[in-house]
């Protein structure tokens, strides 16, 4: 393709100008300032448009080119490819504000068939579609500006690998790299060295997770302890409340029991007036126990009585039975009586006896004859006779029988005179009558030892009386008369015994109620207990007075016992409270909510898979634009240097035929047989290689239907020489339809190409507005 | 008599959202957490006799005060049984609310991994379970086993993976489910049941979760109203969907495809939005799909800025950088190698791989620009 007419209507300083150019070489001339800048990017504007951005603090393309006068850029350039002839017309405005700190932009671009007038490509971007390529690789090609300066070292390496790489020196798939580098860098170090976002997300997910578990520990020991203190809270309200219905009961038990000790104050009272009545009765036995006493003295003395009574009672016996009985005068007389009766009896019994023998004898006389010869009896005693003879025998039998008995009782009679007498015979009887007379006669004398006995037998009878009639009077007073003395006073000394414990029972329980009355007396106030009653009457109104009514003793005790019980244990309840509140508020105070760490947790995860797959994205890019690099390194660039090198031979006509190109992008040269590096190159060849590379890259990318080359001062350090042979170069390469634009300030170009045929030279005039 | 249960799952309540807005992730949370009373709420005022939690009611391994205080409102409020079966995300070890019988008395827990059943005598049913204890359950816990009381209504309350034998999450094969013999399967762990549903049917259902909580668990979300009976003639199940959750995530794709001003692609997301209809409760995200100039440079944020009406807007660039690409192919140049060696990967089958291959090249492109 190439351009055969520019027209500008209004362009950057340029209006209004128009150039013819040709399929070949054309030079552009002017002075600086004068335009040629703004020509070549007048190219660029109909075939790509202005770029709005601005890069390195540098205006954008628009508000560099687009007058400010008139707010439009505007112009057509007419191109010739293989297809045809086409017109390019483009019109850009840009509104400003008045500031001019925002832009609205209306463009307006058609292409045009020169011969069929129609427009074509419609929607599309004339570059594009008249080239097949997009801007960027226009600008990046297409355009070689002046180098700069001398191309040496390492930035001419820089930009040989930038050419080679991207055909713009201005693009530096090193500086890309870095750029990505300086990405990846952001999201994490190279080598496992710590850094980067993505490395602090995972320190902190590391953290968090931690924080996220130390967390989700203390909520679960929160609501373990919510729960626990709930439960707890409950148990101690239901224990204070058992508590208190037990303190209500005992208070109410204690109520009651006041007025309970009341009434048993006022028996206790009763009690003892009654006690005291009673005791009042044992006035009247005095000392009892004196009594007492006094009665064992008497029943002593008694005892001591009778010993001596009975002492003088055997010495007046025994001197009694020394002595015949007192015998009075009539009893000597009945006696000697006696006597003579005796004496009479003793004949008496006698003379019974022969009756008696003589009556058995004949009687024993009469039965034998009747029984030895009954016939000389039968003979002689028949009838009457017999039966009273059998008669006069028995009656005789019956005689005897009769005077043996009286005379056997007359003998016996007599004697047991004797034995009474312990005589021996009727003489002797009557002395011993007449001796025991005597005798007797004793007792009768003051004198005489009987005598003092019987009277000390009488004395000791009197003391004795005397005594058992006091023990008698004593006794009389404790107990009904009895006729046995030692039993009445027995009896006595019983009774009073049974009197004095009965004292000392009643006394005994005198103290006892007394005790009762001292323990319950406390609870008289000075009402005398009749707000006690009150609060009992009160209290019995009452749930807990009512329990409290049917308690015993035990059972309020035990009441109490559990309310201090439970009191106790809601000490220690309300401790575990306190330590468990307090335990509480310090997890609430010092635990984050595992909801919030998880949440920013969850925000960290999310945060690093998103920084994750740009960390991918930039590797992947790193990795393929590393691997872009080594594919061209391997097949297009040996291309290039290739046809660099030949590019330059013929440019420094054969001085520097070949170019090298090491791995790091040194450049080398080979000249008069030699290898040089970059350093050893002027700035002219450094100029020329540069070419060489841009003219080396066109060749390879645009093999066929190239697009015009634009040379804007790039030739500005090369030697006439060389730049003829360029110029020259650049010329014949029309031939393959390459078109080429030289922009220079010089004269020189034009002069050498006059030289030349076919060369298109075109002088744009000074400075224009 | 026809029992009714509801059996839901997977409510994973104090999820943190983090994927949304500062602003709305905390609305979400109280969202899904009146999702949840909402459910126990028809459970209470509709008669249903039962309610079913398989698994993964939380979504951590901890349990807020304020969760758990909304459990013990909503499970008191109920007066019939509430059976649960912890899952991978609230599994019952032991830190668990699950052991620590926080929960009112009508709720049953199993809490050993070994299979158990719960008696309801009263209601003539037993309910089989397990739990997990540790995150991860590597086996089937019905291997062999048969219900212990065939005449009564036996369910098997299980979180478990049907889809995979070789699942860390409990495998469940349907065919160890039939042989189990259960009158029904109420299942959970698979958030999107639909398909994992197919495959059983007539044996039990997943019942999913009852709200989506991320663009994972999009469109209509449900817990499952269960009736069944059994007599001697055999067991009748139905089940019904009944939706709870008020906001729903939404998918839709915004074609791009040729493209080439980035103003087109933002008006090509927010058309592609309203022309499915997505509402003031919808939170939506529209993948943009298709071929884009290399050079287009999408904001996803600003793209989600032209999405109106919807309760939450995302966007996400799906794009290929490869449309009218064929000046860079032809490009001799870096470039043209960079994206002749990232097109095999851009090209992939695999989504990730051509995300991430479409993101590098743009940032290639732009590095080379010197734009990054």
């Amino acid at each position: 393709m190439y351009i055969k007419k520019i027209h500008i209507d209004s362009f950057g300083p340029l209006r209004d100008k128009e150039l013819e150019l040709c399929d070949g070489l054309n030079i552009i001339e002017g002075e600086n300032e004068s335009g040629k800048s703004t020509v070549a990017m007048f190219i660029k504007f109909m075939l790509y448009g202005l770029s709005g951005r601005t890069s390195d603090g540098e205006m954008s393309e628009r508000r560099k080119y687009v007058p400010w006068s008139t707010g439009c850029a505007s112009g057509n350039m007419t191109v010739v490819t293989d297809s045809g002839e086409y017109r390019i017309e483009r019109e850009l405005f840009v509104f400003s504000d008045a500031q001019a700190v925002s832009e609205s932009v209306r463009e307006r671009v058609t292409v045009t068939d020169a011969v069929t007038k129609e427009r074509v490509f419609k929607d599309e971007v004339p570059g594009e579609a008249l080239l097949g390529i997009p801007e960027q690789v226009f600008v990046n090609t297409v355009f070689v500006r002046q180098s700069g300066g001398k191309i040496d070292g390492s930035g001419l390496a820089e930009a040989i690998e930038n050419i080679l790489m991207s055909g713009d020196e201005s693009i530096s798939t090193k500086k890309a790299a870095d750029a990505l580098e300086k990405q990846r860098k952001t999201l994490r170090y190279k080598s496992g060295r710590q850094g980067g976002r993505l490395y602090e997300l995972e320190r902190e997910e590391a953290r968090l997770s931690a924080k996220l578990a130390e967390a989700a520990e203390k909520s679960a020991e929160i609501i373990n302890l919510e729960s626990s203190l709930e439960k707890l809270q409950a148990g101690v309200e239901e224990k204070e409340r058992e508590a208190q219905r037990c303190a209500e009961i005992s208070e109410a038990y204690e109520k009651l029991s006041r007025a309970d000790k009341l009434d048993n104050a006022r028996r206790c009272r009763a009690e003892i007036a009654r006690i005291d009545a009673s005791l009042s009765e044992y006035e009247k036995y005095g000392s009892l126990s004196e009594a007492a006493a006094r009665i064992h003295r008497l029943s002593a003395d008694i005892a001591a009585a009778e010993t001596e009574l009975r002492e003088a009672g055997r010495r007046e016996a025994e001197l009694d039975r020394q002595l015949p009985k007192e015998v009075s005068e009539e009893e000597a007389a009945r006696l000697r009586s006696d006597v003579k009766l005796a004496k009479k009896a003793s004949g008496g019994a006698a003379a019974l006896r022969v009756f008696g023998v003589l009556f058995i004898l004949l009687g024993v006389g009469i039965a034998a004859l009747a029984f030895l010869m009954p016939k000389l009896l039968q003979s002689f005693l028949s009838g009457y006779y017999k039966w009273a003879a059998i008669g006069a025998g028995a009656l005789l039998l019956i005689l005897a029988i009769i005077f043996f008995a009286a005379g056997a009782a007359k003998a016996k009679k007599f004697k047991a005179i004797l034995r009474e007498w312990d005589a021996d015979g009727a003489d002797g009887l009557s002395k011993e009558v007449e001796r025991h007379i005597a005798l007797s006669r004793l007792r009768e004398d003051p004198s005489s030892e009987y005598s003092l006995a019987a009277e000390n037998l009488r004395r000791a009878q009197e003391r004795k009386d005397a005594l058992v009639y006091e023990l008698r009077g004593l006794c009389a007073v404790y107990c009904e008369e009895n006729p046995d003395t030692d039993i009445f006073a027995q009896n006595a000394v019983s009774a009073v015994e049974a009197l004095q414990r009965e004292q000392q029972s009643l006394w005994q329980s005198r103290r006892e109620w007394e005790g009762r009355l001292a323990a319950v007396s406390e609870v008289l106030g000075d009402d005398g207990g009749a707000s006690a009653a009150a609060e009992a009457a009160a209290v019995l109104a009452t749930d807990a007075g009512r329990e409290a009514r049917s308690m015993g003793p035990a059972e309020a005790r035990e009441t109490a016992q559990k309310a201090r019980f439970i009191r106790s244990s809601l000490v220690s309840l309300n401790q575990q409270l306190i330590e468990k509140t307090a335990r509480l508020n310090q997890l609430r105070g010092g635990s984050p909510d595992p909801y919030a760490v998880a949440a920013e947790l969850d925000s960290v995860r999310c945060e690093k898979a998103v920084l994750s797959e740009k960390y991918n994205a930039i590797m992947c890019a790193l990795d393929a634009l590393k691997e872009a690099g080594e594919n061209l390194r391997r097949s297009l660039m040996p291309r290039i240097v290739g046809e660099a090198g030949a590019i330059m031979g013929n440019f420094t006509d054969g001085r520097y035929a070949s170019l090298g190109v090491e791995r790091n992008f040194d450049m080398t040269f080979e000249t008069e047989g030699k290898t040089r590096d970059a350093a050893y190159l002027s700035a002219g060849t450094s100029d020329i290689a540069y070419i060489s590379l841009r003219c080396a890259l066109l060749s390879i990318l645009f093999q066929n239907d190239a697009p015009p080359a634009v040379y804007d001062e790039s030739f500005a350090r090369v030697d006439e020489t060389r730049l003829s042979r360029i110029l020259s170069l650049l010329s014949a390469a029309s031939d393959r339809g390459s078109q080429s634009l030289v922009f220079t300030c010089r004269t020189l170009e034009g002069n050498i190409a006059d030289k030349l045929d076919g060369v298109n030279v075109i002088h744009l005039d000074g400075k224009e507005q | 008599m026809i029992m009714k249960i509801l059996h839901t799952g997977d409510v994973h309540l104090d999820t943190p959202f983090s994927g949304l807005s500062p602003v709305l992730s905390p609305e979400m949370r109280r969202e899904l957490r009146r999702t949840f009373s909402a459910m126990m709420k028809y459970a209470a005022d509709s008669g249903v006799d039962m309610v079913l939690i398989a698994g993964d009611l939380f979504d951590n391994e901890f349990v807020t005060r304020e969760t758990v205080a909304l459990l013990r409102r909503d499970f008191s409020a109920l007066s019939c049984p509430v059976v649960i079966s912890p899952g991978n995300h609230d599994c019952a070890d032991s830190s668990s609310i699950w052991i620590r019988e926080l929960l009112p008395e009508n709720v049953c827990v199993f809490t050993d991994e070994a299979l158990n059943y719960f008696p309801f005598d009263d209601l003539g049913v037993d309910v089989y379970g397990y739990a997990f204890t540790s995150k991860f359950y590597d086996r089937c816990p019905l291997d062999g086993l048969k219900p212990e009381n065939p005449h009564r209504i036996n369910i098997l309350l299980a979180h478990g993976d049907t889809t995979s034998p070789i699942s860390r999450s409990c495998p469940l094969p349907p065919a160890a489910l039939r042989d189990f013999g259960a009158d029904w399967c109420a299942l959970g762990h698979i958030h999107n049941p639909e398909a994992a549903n197919e495959a059983l049917r007539g044996i039990g259902s997943y019942c999913g979760c009852p709200m989506g909580r991320d663009f994972g668990e999009s469109g209509d979300k449900s817990a499952t109203l269960i009736n069944i009976e059994k007599d001697e003639s055999g067991v009748r199940v139905s089940t019904e969907a009944i939706s709870f959750a008020k906001y729903s995530f939404r998918i839709c794709n915004a074609d791009c495809s040729g493209l080439s001003e980035v103003q087109d692609v933002y008006e090509a997301a927010a058309r592609a939005a309203m022309q499915n209809g997505f509402g003031a409760d919808d939170l939506v995200r529209v993948r943009l799909t298709g071929s884009v100039d290399p050079s287009l440079r999408i904001d996803p944020a600003d793209a989600a800025e032209y999405i109106k009406g919807v309760k939450y807007a995302q966007v996400r660039d799906e794009t290929s950088p490869t449309w009218n690409a064929g000046w860079l192919a032809a490009d001799k140049g870096i470039r043209g190698e960079v994206y002749r060696t990232l097109l095999p990967k851009l090209e992939s089958a695999d989504p990730a791989q051509r995300d991430t291959a479409a993101r590098a090249l743009r940032y290639a492109l732009s590095a080379l620009a010197g734009e990054l």
